[in-house]
């Protein structure tokens, strides 16, 4: 018996598939995420290239794995995203300030921006967490969030807040996620030395496009209504 | 008489004739690059070849046991225990095993590296079930992904009518997701993946329901990986068969005769169960006459006996069984000069 596809179904994947890039940008991977990843199918032909290459390095890396694979994860882990084992001391940064700042500074407006949203939804930042809230961890966390808020509003029959809910996420990814992925990804290319941190980029790149152009198609009308509304605004100044 | 006759004109400074002489060289240099001044040029001419460890596998073995005298008991249990092929995990657990009482900074897998570069294990790769991969990168599945996508996806409008639940897996759902957006936003002018076609044999494809379209879902599952295995190799366990810890101790005993009934006393006393501790073995043999002059303690006898293997740390200084034979081998000549005194 075939399963049907439905926005709630699509919401449960987006929901998964934030959660799974989130941890994986959060800090370096254990031995106990790697074991939940080799449970993982991996799809092809989904129709956008970065996704299927980057599922298809994450199948090839995780088919292949030795013992001291974990080792290798780690310490690839600190050499894209902390810059260790680098000459240059550079790295992906995974700071949206760092890659939107002309002077390439964390804590610059992206951040300050992104944390009013975060705020807005009625989230905190953990008092723990010390790296940025612009951090695309954090980003990625709060795009899985919003979509459980989707979810739960879409089990209750609550149509006005899922969309309102849906529409968050579509501007965090316009304004932000979709406004410098690519950048960061293309770092991540260039400095990662394993296979698995390459899918991890390119899968971020080609979800985050995905996400987006599902948003659009879901959130037509409305995305329409809010254009409409800006352009007699700003006609009337 | 003007000083200035003394003078010869030709000696005069003339600065421009040295940028004269500058603008020569430089030309020259031009001319001819190779006549470049070097500084800090060694003064022999070596050329750079890696270097060859000419030693044979099982010098490089005993040289590293002998580098690192701490661990020596370790290296060889742990060549002994790879007498059969052992896991990566196998050797952690044995490794952490035998460092309980034997601290190293050194993780099991540095344990490991140090026993394969000398020679001692080797690793045995598992058979690849995949040796066709390499040639993903190449394979081309023109028309494919597109193809599939466009028959598949229904848009998301069609999408969002009906709203049963799921609990998929991320990876799929993401693919789900993907596949069921691209139609509308991007399938059209999807490019066909160039390793699309690669892993086509591995390929599995689920049907999905988007609205009353079917549409395929296409993906591949990691494969379990057979881990490599771990065994020693034939000088390993030529270097563990042919330590002699009985010899070795006679030999320590026979070198310092002085000391006899103190290494003896030691052996006897650690004969108990748990052990005895240093405090213990403190009160036994300070306070001898013997080790007055030259002053020594008891850690001088622990550290030798050890090494060679007669006494071992387990919470507490205990007798081996290589101590334990030593100290009957002892008595026996003991009673028998007695009987013939």
């Amino acid at each position: 018996m075939a399963e049907n596809i439905t926005i709630r179904s699509i919401m449960d994947g987006r929901i998964a598939t934030y959660r799974m890039l989130s941890r994986l940008y959060l800090k370096e991977i254990d031995r106990e995420y790697l074991d939940e990843m080799l449970k993982m199918r991996c799809p092809i032909n989904t129709g956008n290239i970065d996704v299927d290459q980057g599922y298809r390095l994450f199948h090839s890396y995780l088919s292949k794995l030795w013992e001291r694979s974990l080792e290798d994860l780690q310490r690839d882990y600190l050499t894209v995203f902390i810059g260790a084992n680098t000459t240059g001391h550079a790295a992906a940064y995974p700071n949206e300030s760092v890659h939107t700042s002309p002077d390439r500074l964390v804590m610059q407006d992206s951040r300050d921006e992104v944390l009013a949203i975060y705020r807005a939804a009625g989230l905190s930042c953990s008092d723990l967490w010390n790296n940025g809230e612009d951090h695309i961890a954090l980003e990625l966390d709060f795009m899985k969030i919003m979509a459980e808020h989707t979810a739960a509003a879409l089990d209750a029959g609550e149509t006005e807040k899922a969309t309102a809910t849906l529409m968050t996420q579509y501007h965090f990814l316009v304004d932000h996620l979709c406004s410098w992925v690519p950048m960061l990804v293309d770092d991540i290319l260039k400095f990662a030395q394993t296979d698995f941190y390459r899918a991890l980029g390119h899968l971020t790149k080609g979800f985050v496009e995905e996400d987006r152009a599902f948003l659009e198609e879901v959130l037509a009308e409305e995305i329409d209504r809010e254009k409409g509304m800006a352009d007699r605004e700003s006609a009337y100044v | 008489m003007d000083i200035r006759d003394l003078v010869a004109e030709e000696d005069l400074f003339d600065p421009f004739e040295e940028e004269e002489e500058e603008e020569e060289l430089a030309e020259e240099g031009a001319e001819d690059e190779e006549e470049v001044l070097v500084i800090g040029k060694p003064l022999e001419e070596k050329p750079n070849l890696p270097k060859i460890d000419l030693r044979t596998p099982q010098e490089r073995i005993n040289d590293l046991i002998k580098s690192m005298p701490g661990q020596k008991r370790v290296l060889l249990r742990l060549i002994d225990y790879c007498r059969s092929p052992r896991t990566g995990e196998e050797m952690d657990a044995r490794t952490e095993e035998l460092r309980e009482y034997n601290f190293s900074v050194f993780s099991p897998v540095v344990f490991r590296e140090l026993l394969e570069n000398a020679g001692a294990i080797e690793y045995l790769e598992p058979a690849d079930p995949e040796a066709d991969d390499a040639a993903a990168g190449d394979a081309a599945a023109a028309g494919d992904a597109a193809a599939g996508d466009g028959a598949a996806a229904g848009d998301a409008a069609a999408v969002a009518d009906a709203l049963p639940q799921d609990g998929a897996a991320a990876a799929e759902n993401a693919a789900t997701c993907a596949a069921a957006t691209s139609a509308a936003a991007a399938a059209a002018d999807v490019q066909p993946h160039d390793a699309a076609a690669a892993d086509e044999e591995n390929v599995k494809h689920e049907t999905l329901m988007s609205g009353d379209e079917e549409m395929q879902l296409d993906y591949l599952e990691i494969e379990e990986n057979e881990p490599g295995l771990w065994v020693a190799t034939e000088d390993g366990l030529a270097v563990v068969d042919a330590q002699d810890d009985l010899q070795q101790v006679a030999e320590l005993l026979d070198k310092e005769p002085r000391y006899l009934d103190i290494y003896h006393q030691i052996l006897d006393y650690c004969t108990i169960d748990g052990g005895r501790s240093a405090k213990e073995l403190d009160n036994l043999v300070n306070d001898s006459p013997l080790l007055q002059a030259p002053r020594r303690y008891s850690g001088y006898f622990i550290g030798r006996l050890e090494r060679e293997g007669a006494i071992e740390w387990a919470g507490g200084w205990v007798t081996t069984d290589t101590g334990k034979k030593i100290l009957a081998t002892s008595t026996e000549q003991a009673a028998m000069a007695a009987a013939e005194a």
